[in-house]
């Protein structure tokens, strides 16, 4: 029973898809918009995101019969699930309006964007490596054909198809990645295979040579999905050609997903002390992969001239400072650096935003977004053009706003994590959001300082009089992501404390049985066990802000509050060592989200 | 089990592999790359099975049966897309110069 | 002794097929002979495979992928006559960046191999491996298996969205 009520943001999320599907075929042909359909997408989405940051923090406390070594639930997991998720919820949003202007079908879109969200889950939840593929899988076998949905343009379906083949070559160095591991420890665990490279100094040859092959091709695989520079030439032209919605969603979601996964393998598989001399440790690599992302993203993203593309070199240098992140570790705990997912998710939060915005100002079937047709946006549509600013000064980390507290507190912990050494690298880091602050500021330009009638012919019926997509649910999700790019950068304390106690949770030990038996009993032995019981209370700020997009809010929020003070009392009472949480409590407080949620529909 | 020793299993899987990662990345057909994508795969698929062998362990033979029911679904949304490319067949003139940079 | 070495020798004749196969799939210009190719390939893989004992995936090997793979990829072959003319131009790959890159990785990968060989373990001769594929399936393998399902609704979804035919504007409400 535990295994089904740990399951259930999955469930929910596919489950999603499913009514989806059936609702579109009840629908009928006739109705022409069917924008319910997204709504009710992004609705069961939320939902499913709720679940997760309410059941996966606290989870560890159960036994979890069947799927102890399948799914891994914690802090860490419930962080970024709820931002996939929520991109996922906010990409269907922006789809309402935007797809029967492109003449794309809703119904299986958003069906598709659900299982893709599902398969997001499963990737990120996976305790083992073969569900990690098959939720990659999922989740990409549902992008490409989302990036490719609409027909009448040959330029989404070639998108799609390079996607396509870049994401298979993706899955395979992941695959051969992980074959490499099974032979290494026989496990196919992460638990089992961190245990077994730690303990495996017993036959020097075999136990040196295929770690090291594992990791490059595990890199190469996860440098593909994040779009770190050697593996993202496919980026800009398949962000360009998708529609918008499907652009947001991969900036937002498949980025964040394939994060999560990178930090945990890298710091989970990878965590075995010595190297003993051999010629690629996985720092060097880490940072190696993460310089050249950040030099290269920005140096290409100086030279475009379209607003998609621009934005998706951004996202490749945002890469590179993640990847940063991930490398630099404080070599005495070996936890995922504190900064990483505050970061992702201001960047989630403002990418999406972005997008958001591109995606209103592509009527008509025109998914073609040269910077001249921003021009004069600032009269046309003020409050478009700013939250255009919120996002993009987000996006350069400008102080009031979320990107500057990510990048302020990314860099202070890199530099904590080695004060001499990595001074070098926060400064090269420094110089690259100098040189990205040149694009940045050249989509602004262009949106409030430019006139449409400065450019001449096509481009003034294009620029001047094609209307913005009048949009109700598109509004929402794009005032939500900027308010959360203000919110994360005037108040980012909740924020933080959520992303340091999910960081705290990012390396899966070793010992994770002996943990799942006892979780309590880490705690005293820990300098701060502070961030345990702060957790699910702040990422419960995420729940709040994803249930702002759907009806549910309201329903949701007295019970929830109500939940809140029980967990709390409950981590009270987990934190003091060798005591349990009492059973009972629980289930009964795990009841009240899906009946909520229940009438959000 | 046969005199063969992992080694040899293994270079032959890397040998798989790496002819079909020099065909995806070198062909333009997109028919070739979809079959070069399925020769990573069986080279994956050789790699697990030889090290199952070599462990004497059958965990990897269900993960192999797994990587060929997705291989299978793969392959059914590779060809989907070749298809649609086809249909919009000469007219997707892809090397317009705008694009050409970066 | 005598099979031992009766098995050396299938290796290495397996061995050479599939290699053989394999370069005809991805190098040779014509589309029908790359597809027998990949035929070949497969059945040559799926005679490895009953090297390594692995009765129920060599089998699995012909009828999926001899089976229905490649006759879906002849299919395609045969259904879009023209698609020689379908290329994935403009990768914006560099392959004169990609293929030494690409080299140089596998050699990486093949001399870290071949520079420490890893002995062959001593097992005993495995019996059939169908009943202990199906435990694992419905134990340890439960998620994923079920998780199959869902790639499964997914890939028919997205293949019916790309492939069926464009709705007509008039069609369309």
């Amino acid at each position: 029973m535990n295994d089904l009520l740990l399951c259930a943001p999955i469930l929910v999320a596919a489950g999603t898809g499913i009514l989806v599907m059936a609702l579109d075929l009840l629908s009928g042909r006739d109705d022409p918009r069917k924008g319910f359909l997204g709504v009710v997408t992004a609705a069961g989405l939320a939902i499913a995101a709720v679940l997760a940051v309410t059941l996966w923090p606290g989870a560890p406390a159960f036994e979890m019969s069947f799927l102890k070594g399948v799914l891994i639930v914690d802090g860490f997991v419930a962080f970024f699930s709820a931002l996939v998720l929520a991109t996922g919820a906010a990409a269907a949003l922006l789809a309402v309006d935007h797809l029967p202007e492109q003449g794309i079908e809703p119904g299986a879109f958003q069906t598709l964007l659900a299982f893709s969200a599902t398969g997001a889950l499963a990737f990120v939840a996976a305790a083992d490596l073969v569900t990690m593929f098959l939720g990659l899988e999922v989740m990409s076998l549902a992008v490409y054909a989302l990036a490719a949905s609409k027909r009448s343009s040959g330029f989404a379906t070639e998108a799609g198809l390079k996607y396509f083949v870049l994401g298979g070559l993706a899955s395979a160095f992941l695959l051969f990645g992980v074959a490499f591991l099974y032979g290494a420890t026989g496990s196919l665990d992460l638990a089992g295979i961190a245990a077994g490279l730690a303990g495996g100094a017993s036959s020097a040859g075999a136990d040196r040579v295929l770690p090291q092959v594992a990791l490059v091709l595990l890199l190469v695989a996860m440098g593909f999905k994040v779009a770190a520079v050697p593996f993202h030439f496919w980026t800009p032209d398949v962000y360009e050609g998708a529609p918008t919605p499907v652009t947001a969603y991969m900036a937002g979601a498949v980025k964040a997903a394939g994060f999560a996964v990178l930090s945990r393998l890298i710091l989970t598989v990878y965590q075995a002390p010595s190297w003993g001399g051999l010629p690629l440790s996985p720092a060097d690599a880490l940072l190696g992969l993460a310089v050249l992302t950040m030099v290269v993203g920005n140096v290409l993203g100086v030279v475009q001239d379209d607003v998609k593309r621009i934005l998706a070199y951004s996202s490749i240098a945002h890469a590179g400072y993640l990847l940063l992140g991930v490398w630099a570790t404080d070599p005495a705990t070996r936890a995922l650096n504190d900064g990483v997912p505050f970061y992702l998710l201001a960047y989630v939060a403002a990418t999406v935003g972005a997008f958001g915005v591109v995606s209103l100002l592509g009527a008509r079937g025109e998914e073609d977004m040269r910077l001249p047709r921003l021009a004069g946006l600032s009269k046309r549509h003020p409050v478009l053009a700013a939250v255009l600013l919120v996002c993009v000064l987000s996006l350069a980390g400008i102080p009031p706003f979320g990107g500057f507290m990510g990048k302020f507190n990314l860099f202070k912990a890199v530099l904590a994590a080695d004060p001499a050494s990595n001074v070098t690298w926060v400064v090269v880091a420094v110089l690259n959001s100098l040189v990205a602050l040149y694009y940045y500021l050249r989509i602004l330009l262009y949106a409030y300082f430019r006139e449409p009638e400065v450019v001449s012919g096509d481009d003034v019926a294009a620029a001047g009089h094609a209307p913005a997509i009048r949009s109700a649910p598109a509004w929402a999700a794009i005032g939500v992501a900027a308010l959360a790019s203000l919110y994360l950068g005037i108040l980012p304390g909740r924020m933080m404390a959520a992303s340091g106690s999910a960081a705290s949770a990012a390396v899966v030990r070793p010992d994770l049985s002996a943990a799942l038996a006892a979780p309590a009993a880490l705690a005293p032995g820990k300098s701060s066990p502070a961030p345990a019981p702060a957790s699910p209370t702040v990422s419960r700020r995420a729940a709040v802000r994803d249930a702002g997009r759907d009806a549910a809010r309201d329903a949701t929020r007295n019970d929830r509050d109500a939940a809140r003070n029980d967990r709390d009392a409950a981590h009270s009472r987990s934190a003091a060592p060798g005591t349990r949480p009492p059973r009972p409590p629980r289930p009964s407080r795990f009841a009240a989200p899906p009946a909520g949620g229940g009438s959000g529909r | 089990m046969s005199g063969v020793p992992l080694s040899w299993w293994l270079v032959l899987a890397t040998a798989l592999f790496g002819i079909g990662a020099l065909g995806v990345v070198t062909r333009r057909n997109a028919l070739v790359v979809l079959m070069s994508l399925e020769l990573m795969l069986n080279g994956v698929n050789v790699a697990f099975l030889a090290f199952a062998r070599a462990r004497g362990d059958s965990l990897a033979h269900a993960a192999v049966f797994i990587v060929m029911a997705v291989a299978a679904a793969e392959v059914a949304v590779g060809l989907a897309l070749a298809i649609a490319l086809f249909r919009h067949g000469g007219n997707v003139d892809l090397d317009r110069a705008r694009r050409m940079k970066g | 002794m005598e099979a031992r070495t009766l098995k050396d020798a299938l290796f290495w004749a397996f061995a050479t097929s599939t290699v053989g196969f394999a370069l005809m799939v991805a190098f040779h210009q014509s589309l029908v002979h790359s597809a027998l190719g990949l035929m070949g390939t497969l059945l040559s893989v799926g005679c490895l495979y009953g090297l390594l004992d692995a009765d129920f995936v060599a089998v699995t090997q012909v009828v999926v992928y001899v089976g229905g793979v490649v006759i879906l990829f002849l299919f395609g072959v045969f259904l879009t006559k023209r698609i020689e003319d379908v290329t994935v131009t403009n990768r914006s790959v560099n392959w004169y960046v990609a293929v030494p890159v690409g080299l140089v990785l596998l050699a990486v990968i093949l001399y870290a191999l071949l520079s420490s060989p890893i002995p062959a373990a001593e097992v005993a001769a495995a019996g059939p491996t169908t009943a202990a594929i199906g435990e694992a399936l419905l134990g340890r393998f439960l998620l994923p298996f079920e998780v199959i399902s869902v790639v499964l609704l997914a890939v028919l979804l997205g293949a019916l969205l790309l492939a069926r035919r464009e709705v007509k504007p008039e069609e369309r409400g």
